[in-house]
């Protein structure tokens, strides 16, 4: 332990802290500009000087490390007079253009300047930087630069990006990226954030508002499932920003830009303001009561006629656990039926039951921080960076603190980039790959030593004979000396994580890989806090917890979307099949062959187009709930703007619904809804481990006809089909594209930017081509997201939980 | 061996990508004798750094050059000592009889014309270096000796 005085007081600190860290945890002010939590300590703008008794020269603070008996002081003459100077030469080539700057009342160099300075140096020189113009949501204005090199740094070290820096030096430097194109980076805004004074803002808030006008409510983020907390300023009840704030939420104020950018979603064209039912073909608006009553009637009459079970209803991981809540009850109660499910189905479902199956348990949330301080962490087929950002990381953080990043990924993703060996995998084979681990293992009797189960473990032994290291290597295209260096660094690893992401978007891992992976880890002696699989979306998990599938003899999504016929009437809340799953065609068929389809959304989506009733839902920030997180973390979700249109919560429709359909389900409002929540009983469940042996077959292999793979997912600046809403996220991305290897593209003759048509054994879509080099051969990758190129009427539905990888053949646009 | 492999060499040599930057830098500046964006571009392949890593450190510091050079480059000090010894004659001289003014390149791409910071040969001033030879004691006679041994 250390001890120091600070302005008269003796503190205590620790090893490595900084004189500002203890500072800054005893709550005395010093200033700074360059300084960054997140950050190694930079020593570049000098604000934070302090005076150090015996020692002659001011010391940075940010940069100089506590020591024992330190007599340190943070406001004196001399210290006031060093700031002033700093600020002053700061302010030299400083354009004093506050009155039109967004920044101003926020500025960090405006407030110090006000607090210490002049407002004008006696120095004067000019920068005629042009502010850029082309490059979507980052606005960026060089001239205000004060080359605190945070953004560059954040960018870099941080985000493992790298996208600008300082380019330059003396008075010519410039932020910039490196020959002043146009971004192309992941528009992740945390350069944004960081950046003390207006050089950087974010395009869609420039000269939307003052500072001082603002009114700052915290939210939770509605995409993915790491659940970070928003700040959203608001004016005139509207939104008009997004920002992380330092140290809150889970994710500590750090955002990506989905987050930060996508909330617009919420304005888009498409939103639905009245409720519309369908006569003669055409869609009507009408009142909530003629809707209500309609929907009431039809259902009562066909559960009259063909009894409750022809009814069923998907849920939604993007609406609250009142809303999943409600809609469950409605069903069970109101309608009599367990035909009840969600799109976790598709992929989250099948992480729980491979979880139960080795682990004995019902449910694994994740801890964010998990990769940390551990020796070897494994990343599985997956673009964790993308699909969960912040979660993503943590996994650079690993990594820069020490850790063994080893990525098993077909593509060039950003942890391939950073990972500390990239192993180039065949994609939908990590399967084969951990089975290779586990005979792996096995072989060197790595089990023999710890304490672990014997039930099932004969079983894996035989079921993994075959995965020799030279049949691993052809099986997955990594070459066997790789292989084995891999296998002998995770085996003998101190402290391992396991991380991959099984996803509805995802087509390439499924039961089976998870099942293969607890199969390892619990050989290697790892509880299931070592198997790292995130759910979805920002309450995929919370929708799971309250019973939004089905608990008895109900049918599930595959008995209601891909059973042409099995039930007559679907209620879909929240939910847009027609594009977040696969086998796009099967799905229209069974939607088509309904007698009744209600879709309660937010918006007019591809589904609700053939529905014959749409009910309009407020959306995210239009009211209260809670998300669920990846964690299990409820998180309250506060009403921040008014709905739009005549739209009103989802829980309150189902409520209403249920009275007309003669069945008061009592929660008359969001307390009592929400205690009856938390009166659930908790799933609990204590671990029983057993081997539960997986064999790797694809259902789809490539072969002659149809040579290439397709494989789904999601991309960083998008997150299933929720945020094309948004024209911010929008004017990043908004067209659909297929993603080619060059090699690829010499043998189809497809070129950059050209069209092309993919054939599966289903259907065929035309669909323009990318050339990149982050895809290997044989492989093509495409991103669900996008309604207009139904690439999902390629891939299919796989009712047994395993992989779906889709194999496809080429055809260049004549 | 290709210039990738070189690069890629030399960074086995440091702790860390990073650390080979700057010599990477040389190296790649050696071939064209200045650094071209396909010349940034090689080393941010090599060393899997960020494009901008690369050119904002490759401009920050005076050694390398962002745009086509002479054959020779003459890298002149008129630092406070060299500037007694004369050094600001030498620039004339070298101006008059070449046409060369500091920054600048002869047309017939013979020399380019560097005014140099300190290059740490005070006792010797006034000095230059003309590629990468040292020269020190100029006066205006051996300094035309001295250049013209550069064609
Ligand atoms: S938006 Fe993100 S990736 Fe792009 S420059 Fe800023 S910090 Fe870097
Ligand atoms: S743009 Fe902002 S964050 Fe980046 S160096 Fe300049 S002042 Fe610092
Ligand atoms: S999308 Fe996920 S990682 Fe990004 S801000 Fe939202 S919750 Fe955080
Ligand atoms: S905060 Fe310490 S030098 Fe900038």
């Amino acid at each position: 332990m250390i001890e120091l005085t600070i302005n008269g007081r003796k503190l205590q600190a620790r090893k490595g802290m900084t004189i500002l860290d203890v500072a800054r945890e005893n709550n005395i002010y010093i200033p700074h500009l360059c300084w960054d939590r997140r950050l190694k300590p930079y020593g570049g703008c000098r604000l934070c000087l302090v005076e150090v008794e015996g020692q002659r020269k001011l010391m940075a603070s940010c940069s100089s490390p506590a020591e024992n008996g330190m007599v340190v002081h943070t406001d004196t003459p001399a210290l006031r007079k060093a700031r002033k100077t700093v600020l002053e030469l700061l302010l030299v080539h400083h354009p004093l253009d506050c009155p039109i700057c967004d920044k101003a009342g926020e500025c960090s160099l405006q407030d110090l300047a006000y607090k210490y300075g002049p407002s004008q140096s006696r120095f004067y020189g000019e920068r005629k930087h042009d502010p850029e113009a082309t490059s979507p949501l980052i606005d960026r204005n060089p001239n205000r630069c004060i080359l605190c090199g945070r953004c560059v740094r954040v960018c870099w070290e941080h985000q493992g990006v790298g996208a600008i820096n300082l380019i330059g030096r003396g008075f010519k430097t410039k932020v910039s990226p490196a020959f002043e194109e146009t971004l192309d980076c992941e528009f992740c805004g945390q350069c944004i954030d960081a950046c003390p004074v207006g050089a950087l803002g974010a395009k869609p808030y420039k000269y939307r508002a003052r500072a001082w006008f603002l009114e700052s409510r915290d939210s939770i983020c509605p995409y993915c499932a790491v659940g970070c907390t928003l700040t959203l300023d608001v004016r005139e009840g509207r939104i008009l920003r997004v920002r992380g704030v330092d140290g809150k939420g889970v994710n500590r104020g750090d955002l990506c830009g989905k987050g930060r950018f996508g909330f617009d979603f919420i304005y888009g064209d498409s939103r639905l303001t009245s409720p519309l039912i369908r006569t003669d073909g055409e869609l009507k608006e009408v009142s909530w009561e003629e809707a209500l009553h309609y929907v009431a009637g039809r259902l009562k009459a066909i559960k009259e006629e063909h009894g409750p079970d022809a009814i069923g209803a998907i849920g939604s991981p993007r609406t609250t656990l009142e809303d999943n809540y409600m809609l469950a009850r409605f069903m069970r109660e109101a309608v009599g039926t367990d035909n009840l499910d969600t799109s976790a189905r598709l992929g989250y479902a099948w992480v729980l039951k491979g979880v139960e199956e080795t682990y004995g348990i019902r449910l694994n949330p994740v801890r964010l921080d998990s990769p940390v301080g551990k020796d070897a962490v494994l990343v599985i087929e997956s673009d964790i960076t993308s699909t969960h950002p912040i979660f993503g990381l943590k996994f650079l953080e690993a990594k820069l603190n020490g850790s063994r990043l080893l990525v098993v990924e077909p593509r060039k993703t950003k942890l391939a980039r950073h990972a500390s060996a990239w192993l180039r995998i065949r994609p939908g084979t990590s399967t084969a790959f951990l089975n290779g681990l586990v005979r792996y293992a096995l072989a060197g009797g790595v089990h023999l030593k710890k304490e672990i189960t014997t039930e099932g473990l004969e079983e894996l032994q035989e079921s993994v004979k075959d995965y020799t290291p030279q049949r691993v290597s052809e099986m997955t295209g990594i070459a066997e000396d790789d292989f084995t260096e891999a296998a002998r660094e995770f085996i003998t690893a101190e402290s391992r994580l396991l991380a991959m992401t099984v996803s509805a978007a995802e087509n390439q891992k499924g039961i089976e890989t998870v099942r293969a992976a607890a199969n390892l880890l619990m050989l290697l002696g790892e509880g299931p806090e070592a198997l790292q699989i995130p759910a979805d979306y920002s309450n995929t998990y919370g929708a799971w917890l309250m019973g939004v599938r089905p608990l008895g003899k109900g049918r599930d999504l595959y008995g209601m979307l891909y059973s042409p016929g099995a039930v007559r009437a679907l209620y879909v809340m929240g939910e847009d099949p027609l594009v977040t799953m696969p086998d796009a065609d099967r799905i229209e068929e069974a939607l088509k062959g309904l007698d009744l389809l209600i879709v309660q959304d937010i918006r007019m989506s591809e589904t609700a187009k053939l529905a014959d009733v749409i009910l309009p839902a407020a959306s995210w920030a239009e009211k209260e709930g809670t998300f669920m997180n990846a964690e299990g973390l409820p998180q309250p979700v506060p009403k921040v703007v008014a709905a739009t249109g005549d739209s009103i919560a989802d829980w309150m429709i189902l409520r209403n619904l249920a009275r007309l359909m003669g069945h008061d389900l009592g929660s008359m409002d969001l307390e009592t809804l929400q205690d009856e929540i938390s009166g659930l009983p908790p799933e609990t469940g204590t671990q029983r481990w057993r081997f539960a042996p997986s064999d790797w077959r694809l259902k789809e292999g490539p072969d002659a006809e149809y040579p290439v793979v397709l494989v789904t997912g999601n991309i960083m600046q998008h997150s299933g089909a929720l945020s094309v809403m948004s024209k911010s996220l929008s004017h990043v991305l908004s067209d659909a594209f297929v993603q080619i290897s060059p090699e690829d593209a010499a043998k189809f003759g497809v070129e950059d930017g050209g069209f092309i048509r993919i054939v599966s054994r289903r259907d065929s879509v035309f669909i323009k081509a990318r050339v990149s080099d982050e895809i290997p051969e044989g492989m093509l990758f495409v991103p669900v997201h996008f309604a207009h190129a139904r690439v999902n009427a390629l891939t299919f539905a796989s009712p047994d939980g395993t992989a779906h990888l889709t194999a496809v053949r080429l055809e260049p646009k004549a | 061996m290709d210039i990738m492999d070189e690069i890629r060499d030399l960074s086995r040599k440091y702790p860390d990508r990073r650390g080979a930057l700057l010599p990477a830098l040389y190296v790649v500046q050696k071939e064209a004798g200045w650094l071209s964006q396909e010349a940034l571009d090689t080393v941010s392949r090599a060393l899997n750094l960020p494009q901008a890593t690369v050119k904002g450190v490759a401009t920050f510091y005076a050694m390398y050059k962002h745009r086509p050079m002479g054959r020779h480059l003459i890298q002149l000090c008129t630092n406070v000592a060299c500037m007694i010894m004369g050094a600001e004659r030498l620039v004339d001289l070298i101006s008059g009889r070449y046409g060369l003014e500091p920054g600048g390149t002869t047309d017939d791409g013979r020399f380019s014309l560097v005014i140099m910071e300190c290059i740490g040969a005070c006792d010797r001033a006034p000095a230059m270096l003309v590629d990468t030879d040292f020269h020190a004691d100029l006066t205006a006679d051996n300094i035309f000796e001295i250049l013209e041994k550069y064609e």
